[in-house]
């Protein structure tokens, strides 16, 4: 195989607030390889988006800090790179975002001809009718029908799927190498986030780009991920081809979200939720996370966090259960 | 001209048209703009409008009382008060657009500097803020202008010098709250830098605010420099209301026409500017847009 497009290797990222130290991101591993779609699958508040952030080196700091590790991009660490270069030639060049709430992440006295160009503009010089031009045909390559009209729009004039793949088209405007999708769909109705799955898909593998989707939605990954990674409470539990997981999941975290996501498939009456409550990343739970709400905790469990277990070819768990 | 360009024409048109809607249902921000174009007319062509110059003397008689040669009537040297009025409203438009411009561009920059990076940079800007504000501006505008010289220029550069803090105020609070959205997070990850994120993202929201106070302030600029002129501290050399109002002082009595028409003049331009302040904060307030 050839040599990852992006290498997070225990990667700590927390935030320091006047109540005490948020672990949001608590050493977690991750590869993206070249044209890979990768999901990273949570409940809220599990650090997820703290991953991507970090990755464009965006965390609000303070509070926020990267305490450890390293992020590795076509080979250079990130954490190391000069702001300068980090702006010239990483952020919406190389890894751009798409992001979660289409009506709040765009600029409400902006037309969407400018929005779009922003990158172009940044990273290009490029005059006004070439931008112009350009917007134009980023926002048919995210299958806008009239983008004459939808570059002349505000975003309040816009619909909500219009306005997901104007920001889709903002990111994409550069061509980026790394897609970072924070649960793209998650403000839209059911109909719309198919079709704007399904735009990410093409898009990605036109551009012959790598996508980080992250999502709480376990429908979305089996749909469109390659490789799933599970996370809960700052750390991976699980990671694992996407087959692997759905088929034989290995953490009992995992089997807990496909029992709730499947529930509405076996048409069962009652919602299957996972017991208890996400830990208070101020004061996680001593050894494993999970053990308050998992129903195989053994005594090892309350002492010690488990390693990875190695299930299967490129399958981890990180369970004791699955030492056995 | 691209294709483009020419679509959007219209669409420019339609955002003027809807302005103008919003901004028609205020009576007495009409009035107000009927008025500030009024004295904007005055002042361009004062030449046409005024049968006499404003400085010729001996014009007519002395303290000719207003009549149909003589509008307005005459001052103690025989000058057209007529003329005056009219002439004046160019020194008085004049400086209240320029000091209003330049204390907004001012305000503008302080109270996105301080807004937009907060910590030690915020809290020096406005500490410096609140010093300027703490100052009385008449006070000191007399002491600058008699220091610097009374021409009309030092008499804008005055103004715009001690007007600025409201501004600052007013940005830097819409900045606070603007600079956490997420369309600015956006810009950042889209690498924009400060200055982008500053004058092309945040700024172009927090506009109308600030449109609102200019307005106000071309109101309280003209005040000012009339303030100045009336004590004789405005430009000796250059017509203006205020200066009227120092000439009368002595003649209150015996010619009263020399005080009542520049006052009039005053007070009803700095009515005009409060007034179409009102309308625009109803034509530009989001929360009332809907309505």
């Amino acid at each position: 195989m050839s040599s990852p497009l992006l290498d997070i290797r225990g990667l700590k990222v927390q935030f320091h607030t006047s109540r005490g130290i948020v672990r949001a991101v608590d050493g977690m591993d991750l590869v993206v390889q070249p044209r890979e779609i990768i999901g990273l699958v949570g409940e809220s508040g599990c650090g997820k988006s703290t991953v991507a952030h970090a990755i464009t080196r965006l965390i609000p700091s303070p509070p926020g800090k990267i305490v450890a590790g390293e992020i590795r991009y076509q080979g250079s660490d990130l954490l190391q790179m000069p702001e300068r270069e980090m702006r010239s030639q990483i952020r919406g060049r190389e890894i751009a975002m798409v992001f979660q709430d289409p009506m709040t992440y765009l600029n409400p006295v902006m037309k969407e001809r400018t929005q779009t160009t922003e990158t172009l503009r940044l990273h290009q010089q490029l005059s006004a009718v070439e931008a112009g031009r350009r917007a134009i045909e980023i926002l048919t390559h995210v299958q806008i029908a009239s983008p004459e009209r939808v570059a002349n729009s505000y975003p309040h004039e816009l619909s909500g799927g219009m306005r997901q793949r104007v920001l889709i088209a903002i990111a994409i405007a550069c061509a980026p190498t790394l897609l970072i999708a924070d649960e793209p769909t998650t403000a839209l109705d059911v109909t719309v986030q198919a079709q704007i799955l399904r735009l990410l898909k093409d898009l990605v593998s036109d551009l012959q780009s790598s996508l980080l989707l992250i999502t709480h939605d376990l429908g979305i990954v089996a749909e469109l991920c390659d490789q799933v990674y599970v996370i809960y409470c700052g750390r991976v539990v699980e990671h694992g081809d996407v087959y692997r997981i759905f088929e034989s999941p290995g953490h009992p975290y995992t089997i807990g979200l496909l029992r709730s996501a499947l529930s509405i498939e076996e048409m069962k009456d009652e919602l299957v939720a996972i017991e208890g409550q996400v830990p208070n990343l101020m004061a996680p739970p001593a050894g494993c996370a999970f053990h308050p709400r998992c129903s195989f905790c053994m005594e090892i469990c309350r002492r010690v966090a488990p390693g990875p277990v190695s299930v299967a070819d490129g399958h981890e768990v990180w369970c004791f259960r699955d030492m056995v | 001209m691209s294709a483009s360009d020419r679509r959007s024409a219209p669409r420019l048109v339609r955002a003027l048209a809807e302005f103008w809607r919003r901004y028609r249902k205020n009576r007495s921000g009409l009035v107000g703009l009927a008025l500030v174009c009024g004295f904007l007319l005055l002042a361009v062509l004062a030449g046409a409008i005024a049968p006499f110059a404003p400085l010729d003397t001996k014009t007519g008689a002395p303290f000719e009382p207003p009549g149909p040669i003589h509008y307005f009537g005459t001052d103690d040297l025989g000058r057209d008060v007529f003329g005056g009025v009219v002439y004046g409203a160019r020194v008085s438009l004049a400086v209240g657009f320029l000091a209003a411009i330049t204390s907004t561009i001012i305000g503008i920059i302080i109270g996105a500097v301080a807004g937009y990076f907060s910590g030690w940079i915020d809290d020096l800007l406005m500490r410096v803020t609140e010093m300027f504000m703490v100052i009385p501006v008449f006070v000191l505008a007399l002491l600058l202008v008699a220091l610097f010289g009374p021409s009309v220029s030092n008499v804008i550069i005055v103004i715009s010098i001690l007007s600025w803090p409201g501004t600052a105020r007013l940005v830097r609070a819409d900045f606070l709250s603007l600079k956490s959205r997420e369309f600015v997070e956006a810009a950042r990850s889209l690498s924009a830098g400060h200055v982008d994120i500053i004058f092309s993202e945040i700024l172009p929201n927090a506009l109308a605010p600030v449109i609102i106070t200019a307005s106000l302030r071309v109101a309280t600029a003209i005040l000012i420099e009339a303030g100045l002129s009336f004590l004789g501290f405005g430009d000796p050399n250059t017509i203006s209301w205020g200066l009227m109002l120092y000439w009368a002082q002595n003649f209150i009595r015996h010619a009263p026409w020399m005080a009542i028409f520049p006052g009039l003049a005053i007070s009803l331009t700095t009515l005009a500017f409060n007034l179409m302040g009102d309308g625009l904060n109803d034509a530009l307030n989001p929360r009332l847009k809907e309505r």
